[in-house]
This record gives C-alpha cells, sequence and structure tokens, in this order.
C-alpha cells in the first residue's frame, strides 16, 4: 500500500529487520543448517518412504528445488535483499521520499547479515574447539586463567620442526598447531586417516598434545632460527672433509690398531652425513614460509620451526599470533571499556594499544600541541611532536620508531606555535614535513637526517594556519579567516608555488579531509566540500539553524552519513548527506563519565570534555576526546548505506 | 528427444563479488549476457543437461550471489557440492589473490573431494593479470585453469563439459571403470575453442 500511494519500501524492510528477534532466530537456523541436514540425510536412508516423499514432493513443485535449496532459501535472503535494495537505491532519485528509508534499510540489512556471519564464525570455531579437545588429549576449560571466554582463533596444519641442543634439525612432524585467544598448542596428527575422512565420530586418539605454552611465554619470530646454522653447516663440511683424509690415512696403515679401523672411520663418516643432510634441509626451507617459535623448557629455552605450505599462510599466522599476544597485554585487556556492557555482540575486534610514548621536556608546563606520524619507509615511524606553552614558542622533536625501539633523534624551537602538521613529498624528491604556525606561515623541514629548514611561506591573508591536507601533487591550507590556499611543487624543483586560494567559510577552516575527489572542510555554521581537481568550491551545507550557538569543528564522511562535531561540544551528529536530516545524536559525555568513574576513578571529569579529533576508515569511527580517551564505533561496511 | 541424465553433479559458482558468476551461469544457461547485472530472486540454481560422448549429465548449477562479501554462511553452499567453479577477473588482480583463501574455505567445508576449476574471467576487456599468473595459482591449488568471458561466450561452454567430463571420468574411476575417453586423471585435456587449442592441467585432488 505504501509502495502504491507513496513508492516507499524502505521502512518496511527496516521495521521487518532491525528486531533482536530476528538475529537470534536466523542465526540459530543457519547454525544448525549442517546438524539439520544431516539428520535429513540419516532419515532418508533409514525411512525409504521419506524418501519418497521429498522426490515426490520436490517432483511436484513448481521450483523443482530439493529440500536442501529450500532450505537454503532463507539463508540466500539477506544477500539478495541486500541486492534488490542497492538495485532500487541506484534506481532512486536523490530527491526521492524513499532514498533515505532505503539507505536505513541498506544499513539494516548488511549489520544483519554481518551479524549473522559473526555468529556463524563464531559457532564453527567454537565447534571445532570442541571437536578438537573431544578427539585429542587435549584438557581445555571454557575459559582462560584470567576469566575470559576461550576463544579459538585460528588452527591448521603445517611441519613442526624440532632441533637438538646444537640447533640440528632432530626431527620434522606434520602437526595440528592450534592458537586460541590465550594459548598455543601444538598437536600430532596421530591418526591421519580418520582425519581426512573429515572427523567423522569421536576417536581420543587422533591428535596428541606435544606442547602447550601461554601466550605470555611464546616469542614468534618470522624465518628460521638463528644463523648459528650456518655456522654449524661450515664446521660439518670441513669435518668431513677431514673424516675422508683420515679414513685415507687408515687405509694405508700397515698394521692393525686397537680402535682404529676402517670400519669405525666410515660409520662415523655415515653418521657426519645424515648430520650434514638434515642441516642443509633445515638450510633449504625457504625462509618466507617459516616461523620461529620459543618458549621456556625445563631446563632452557626450546626452539621449534614451523613451515608452512605457503608463504602467505605464514603471514597470515604471524601475524594474528602478534595481535593475540598483543591483545593479552595488560595494557589491552583493560583499556576498552564496551559502553554497553550488556551487548553480547559486541564481537567486533578494537584496535590494539601498542605502546605508550613519553615526550619529555623539561617544562612542567609545557604541553603536547600536536603530534604527526608518518612512515618514510616500511617499519620505521617518524613522528614529530610539538609542545608549546604559550603562542610565541613551541618545540618540536622528532622520534624514530622502529619494532624494537624508540629514539628521539632531534629537537628543534620555533618561533610560533606549531597548530598543524603534514608530511608531503609529491615528486618523491624529499622527505619534509611542513608545520603550519600560528603566525601565519608554513615552514618546510627536511626529515632526511640533517632536519634543516627548507622553505618558509607567508600565508596570502596572514591568517594563523589551521589545518594542512596533502593530496597528490597539492598542498591544501586551511587558515583561521576560512581562506583556503591551494600549493604545488613543480616537478624537479624544491620550491612551493602559490596556486591559488579561496574563501570558502566565514569561520575557521578547521578541518579537511580528502574523500573520493572532494575536500570536506569546516567553517563557521557549514560543512563545505571543494572539487579537488578544479580547486572550486562544489557545496555549502548549514547545519546549524538560527539562534543555536554552534560552531562546526569536525566532519568525516561515511557512505551517506556525514559524522559532524561542533566545537566545545561532546556530541556526534550522524547527518544524512542528501537532506541533512540529523539521524543521530550521540553525547558522549556519559560514556566518558562512566568510563572515568569504573575504571580510572583518579582522573578527573569535572572539566567539560570534547571531541579533538575525528577520524574514520578500518569501518570504525575514532574520536579522540580532550580528556585523553579514545572512543570507537563500529561502522557498517557497504558503500552507499547510512552509518548507525 | 529428451534424455533423462545418468547422474545429477552439483556445481557452485563461487569468487568475489563482480567477477561475473552470474553471468557465466546465464551465458552457459542460456546463451545470453547483459551488462546490467539485475539480482536474481527466485532461482536459486539451474540445471543444464551436458551430452558427451559417455552419456547424458546433469549439471545442477548453484549461484551464492550476494554472498560473497561474507565467509561462514556460505559455506553452507558447499555442502556436498561435486564441484566448485571458482572464478576471477582478470582485469582486477585482488580478486586473484583472494583465490587462494577461497580455496581453504571451499577445501574446509566441502572436503577434499570436490574438484575446483580456476576460471579468469573477461577475457574480452584489458587484462592486468596474465595467463600465467593465474596458471601459476591454479597448479598451486591443485585446480583445473581456463580463461572465458561470459560477455563473448568465449569458453564458457568449454569450462562446463571440461568439468562434467572430469567429474564423470572421476565417478567412473572411484567405481573401478577405467576413465573411457583416455584421458588419464593428472594430465593436460584439450580444449578447442575459435579454432584455437588450450591445453589445459587437470590434476586429482
Amino acid at each position: 500500500m505504501d509502495w502504491d500511494n507513496h513508492e516507499c519500501i524502505g521502512r518496511t524492510f527496516v521495521a521487518s529487520f532491525s528486531k533482536s528477534m530476528v538475529l537470534e532466530c536466523y542465526s540459530d537456523y543457519i547454525n544448525n543448517f549442517n546438524t539439520a541436514m544431516d539428520i535429513v540425510r540419516k532419515t532418508c536412508v533409514r525411512k525409504p518412504q521419506f524418501l519418497a516423499f521429498l522426490r515426490d514432493r520436490q517432483s511436484s513443485s513448481s521450483s523443482r528445488l530439493n529440500l536442501y535449496g529450500l532450505m537454503l532459501k532463507p539463508v540466500q535472503r539477506f544477500p539478495q535483499f541486500i541486492m534488490i535494495v542497492q538495485d532500487l537505491l541506484k534506481r532512486t532519485p536523490d530527491n526521492h521520499n524513499d532514498k533515505l528509508p532505503l539507505q536505513l534499510a541498506l544499513t539494516e540489512l548488511e549489520t544483519l547479515a554481518e551479524r549473522l556471519n559473526r555468529h556463524k564464525a563464531e559457532d564453527e570455531d567454537s565447534a571445532h574447539l570442541r571437536a578438537l579437545i573431544e578427539n585429542s588429549n587435549l584438557k581445555l576449560s571454557t575459559h582462560t586463567k584470567d576469566g575470559r571466554v576461550r576463544k579459538l582463533l585460528k588452527q591448521g596444519e603445517m611441519r613442526e620442526c624440532e632441533h637438538n641442543v646444537d640447533g640440528l634439525l632432530e626431527r620434522v612432524k606434520d602437526s595440528l598447531i592450534v592458537l586460541t585467544n590465550d594459548m598455543l598448542i601444538c598437536c600430532s596428527i596421530t591418526n591421519r586417516r580418520q582425519y581426512h575422512r573429515g572427523g567423522g565420530g569421536t576417536s581420543k586418539d587422533m591428535f596428541k598434545v606435544r606442547w602447550r605454552e601461554g601466550l605470555d611465554v611464546v616469542e614468534v619470530t618470522d624465518g628460521p632460527p638463528q644463523a648459528e646454522n650456518e655456522v654449524k653447516r661450515e664446521t660439518l663440511h670441513s669435518d668431513f672433509i677431514l673424516l675422508q683424509k683420515i679414513a685415507k690415512l687408515v687405509e694405508n696403515l700397515q698394521s692393525p690398531h686397537e680402535g682404529l679401523s676402517l670400519p669405525v672411520v666410515d660409520k662415523c663418516i655415515a653418521d657426519l652425513e645424515i648430520k650434514i643432510r638434515q642441516a642443509e634441509q633445515m638450510a633449504s626451507q625457504p625462509d618466507d614460509s617459516c616461523i620461529t617459535v620459543q618458549f621456556p623448557g625445563k631446563l632452557e629455552k626450546v626452539t621449534r620451526t614451523l613451515i608452512f605450505p605457503y608463504s602467505s599462510q605464514k603471514d597470515e599466522w604471524l601475524d594474528v599470533i602478534s595481535k593475540a599476544k598483543l591483545a593479552n597485554e595488560p595494557s589491552n585487556l583493560d583499556s576498552w571499556f564496551s559502553a554497553n556492557s550488556s551487548d553480547s555482540d559486541s564481537l567486533w575486534k578494537p584496535p590494539l594499544f601498542l605502546r605508550c610514548l613519553s615526550a619529555h621536556t623539561s617544562y612542567n608546563e609545557f604541553q603536547v600541541q600536536c603530534a604527526y606520524a608518518f612512515m618514510p619507509v616500511p617499519h620505521v615511524t617518524l613522528l614529530w611532536l610539538s609542545c608549546s606553552a604559550s603562542t610565541v614558542l613551541a618545540v618540536v622533536s622528532v622520534y624514530y620508531i622502529t619494532d624494537d625501539r624508540v629514539e628521539k633523534v632531534h629537537v628543534m624551537q620555533v618561533e610560533s606555535s606549531v597548530q598543524c602538521m603534514e608530511h608531503w613529498n609529491p615528486n618523491n624528491s624529499i622527505h619534509s614535513v611542513w608545520l603550519g604556525m600560528e603566525s601565519g606561515c608554513l615552514l618546510e623541514y627536511s626529515s632526511e637526517g640533517t632536519y634543516r629548514k627548507l622553505n618558509e611561506v607567508t600565508m596570502p591573508t596572514m591568517s594563523t594556519v589551521m589545518i594542512m591536507k596533502a593530496y597528490r601533487n597539492n598542498l591544501y591550507v586551511g587558515l583561521l579567516d576560512g581562506t583556503l590556499a591551494m600549493y604545488t611543487r613543480p616537478k624537479g624543483t624544491n620550491d612551493l608555488n602559490y596556486v591559488s586560494s579561496i574563501v570558502v567559510g566565514t569561520g575557521p577552516l578547521s578541518c579537511l579531509s580528502p574523500i573520493d575527489g572532494m575536500l570536506w572542510g569546516c567553517s563557521g555554521n557549514d560543512v563545505v566540500t571543494i572539487d579537488m581537481e578544479n580547486f572550486k568550491p562544489e557545496s555549502t551545507r548549514c547545519l546549524v539553524t538560527d539562534g543555536e550557538q554552534l560552531v562546526v569543528n569536525l566532519v568525516t564522511r561515511v557512505g551517506s552519513g556525514l559524522w559532524v562535531t561542533f566545537c566545545e561540544e561532546c556530541n556526534l551528529n550522524l547527518y544524512h548527506l542528501d537532506s541533512l536530516e540529523r539521524l543521530q545524536e550521540i553525547n558522549l559525555s556519559r560514556v566518558i563519565r562512566d568510563f572515568t568513574q569504573d575504571v580510572e576513578p583518579h582522573v578527573s571529569s569535572a572539566d567539560k570534555s570534547m571531541i579533538t579529533s575525528l577520524v574514520s576508515g578500518n569501518w570504525q569511527l575514532l574520536a579522540g576526546t580532550s580528556n585523553g580517551l579514545l572512543l570507537v564505533m563500529p561502522l557498517p561496511k557497504l558503500p552507499g548505506s547510512v552509518p548507525k | 528427444v529428451a534424455k533423462t541424465p545418468d547422474r545429477i553433479f552439483k556445481v557452485i559458482l563461487v569468487g568475489d563479488s563482480n567477477v561475473g558468476k552470474s553471468s557465466a551461469i546465464q551465458r552457459f544457461c542460456f546463451n545470453t549476457f547483459s551488462d546490467d547485472r539485475r539480482p536474481t530472486l527466485d532461482i536459486t540454481f539451474q540445471m543444464k543437461t551436458i551430452v558427451t560422448a559417455q552419456g547424458v549429465t546433469s549439471l545442477q548449477i548453484w549461484d551464492s550471489a550476494g554472498q560473497e562479501r561474507f565467509r561462514s554462511v556460505p559455506r553452507l553452499y558447499f555442502r556436498k557440492a561435486d564441484g566448485v567453479m571458482l572464478l576471477y577477473d582478470v582485469t582486477n588482480e585482488t580478486s586473484l589473490k583472494n583465490v587462494r583463501s577461497w580455496i581453504s574455505n571451499i577445501k574446509e567445508s566441502a572436503g577434499n573431494n570436490a574438484v575446483i576449476m580456476l576460471l579468469g574471467n573477461k577475457v574480452d576487456k584489458q587484462r592486468t593479470v596474465t595467463w600465467e599468473e593465474g596458471h601459476a595459482v591454479a597448479l598451486q591449488c591443485k585446480a583445473v585453469f581456463l580463461e572465458i568471458s561470459a560477455k563473448s561466450g568465449e569458453n564458457v561452454p568449454q569450462a562446463f563439459e571440461a568439468l562434467t567430463r572430469i567429474l564423470k571420468e572421476r565417478e567412473e574411476g572411484d567405481m573401478g571403470i577405467p576413465p573411457s575417453t583416455g584421458t588419464p586423471l593428472g594430465e593436460t585435456i584439450e580444449v578447442t575453442s575459435n579454432n584455437r587449442t588450450e591445453r589445459f592441467d587437470v590434476a586429482r585432488l
């Protein structure tokens, strides 16, 4: 009816699929699907009438679908609905009534399908873990030592190499490696035939645990064990040559000598040959498909090498083990606090905390004003940090961060506080960092060793630099007076050429994010977009109604939604891109208060907190607050849907 | 004259989004192609009968349309599949890169018995993935390899026919009947299309 009169169907989808009951019953259905099909199959074997009945039904039905096909239909429903809604959206004009409801419907459907999938994955993982315990001598409780639910993260077959004290290869065995959220387990496959038949039935002896170690004591490194091997091989080879010489000499002995005969030397040579072969085998293992695992043994460190069929698998394992280890560190166990503690669906993975870096300054009143990190080469992060106590002086420190160390490599002083920094390297000529100054100029410093000043440019309007964004060959600079200036660097030079500037708003340009060829910025009451190719303002969206004392501070676009924050406010606002309808307003102050009271009562929450940064990416929205908290919200993955 | 099939094989098509799974089915079953892909709502599988020298075989071809974004739920589709056609797009390197994770997903749920065929689709377009790159992945994954175009129809029937032949030969082999065509598994099959002969490897899984 809604369709006939108003051409509206979006709301129907939203109403039908937003109830928690839908997720529960579909989830049960999907998770039970395989068991149900197995029962059908067994019944067909046992009861011929049942089979005949099914055949009869199938041949008389119009779709000719068998029972499996019919049972699969509800499963297929969600991706089909998603495709239909996407198709419908493509054909719906922007100003149509049903546009927003359809976008919301898409979000609803996608979220539901994603959750169904995660529930199924969880269910499979716990079934795998149960099967493993049933089929082996492994004893595992359902919870970890510190009371978390024990979960299976990954399991897979590979070859495990054991080494003797000399670092020589002792034996290679096919193994099943199992990673849970708290330990790494290695099992030998004792009943291979049974295992490959798909594990039907239970047999206690399919796997046997060889070792299991907590992730806190396991150390994992990329590649084969250290190069001691190389030295060993050389000594083995020179011994081999010597032994052969000895054999020749012994052969020439004229009279028999007790304990010195050719068979004795031959035996030595034969033994050495075996050792050499093992060492060669070990050395011929391609470095890019194995990892070394070390853990404390009874007497000394135990070293094992795990060899994977493909190097890509090795990378996956290395990644998942390192992340699991990281997640077990105290800083990660307690740091994430779920705002909605009753949310059993919090299966999403929060970002992991790596480490804390303290910026030592000799003046207590100095505060970190802005920080900028980038990776000039893989595995190296350069962190530029600017601290200041007033607007007339700032100290900029450069930190060199690699996987295992953090080093302050440079300190310098600049004559105005630094508002923003950006790494811009248009022609791959030099690595340099630009500082946007309160005094209305840009300073360019080399980030390669010398850290010397390369350029200084004054802004066309002399206004304070608020924000910089480097994109392709251009550097966009947003100023306090609402001007946006564009600079470029001609090929082969180290100059900075001023291209032009445009006034995009009345207030300070406080945010610039390039998304799909558009720069999104905030100025005064407006969210503005600038076409980057032609450098022309594309649109201005006013989000503040008359009488409201609000200034737009930060914006990020996700799909058809705009996440916006206002100056001095602690709300996250979601607007619909086309209609500018405010879909959601999330006040974070309660969450922040709950968190500070629950977790860190010593932190004073009396100060009004504000959102100071906003980033979206990786299907997450991250908001930083003035009191040092980071809030993360999962976002839907489909383009075109409205986040929520 | 309608012939009754001796055997029905269940075949599923998988691969990343937009690699042309539905188009390949459409081309094979109806010999048509449309650039404007509409979601298929009603039918979850297509039947196609193939007549070869060895007899009449029916393929029950399942499309997992729209499920590819997810990992766990689509596994329900792999249940008891005899053959899996794994598609990638020769104009999209990522779709080839994802083939390995598809393979492990298939093996985990369909078991090691399903015959896997790797198909590089869209050869009518400007390719960015070479034949050699696709072939190398197929060898590693022990899959039969062929390049097709659902748009022009190039090699599409050949792919389905070859899969049918392998499934049939394997089944006869399992029943103790020697393969009738004399193409032993683990060897090379020749497919002639457009006056051109392509050779591709058949590996027993």
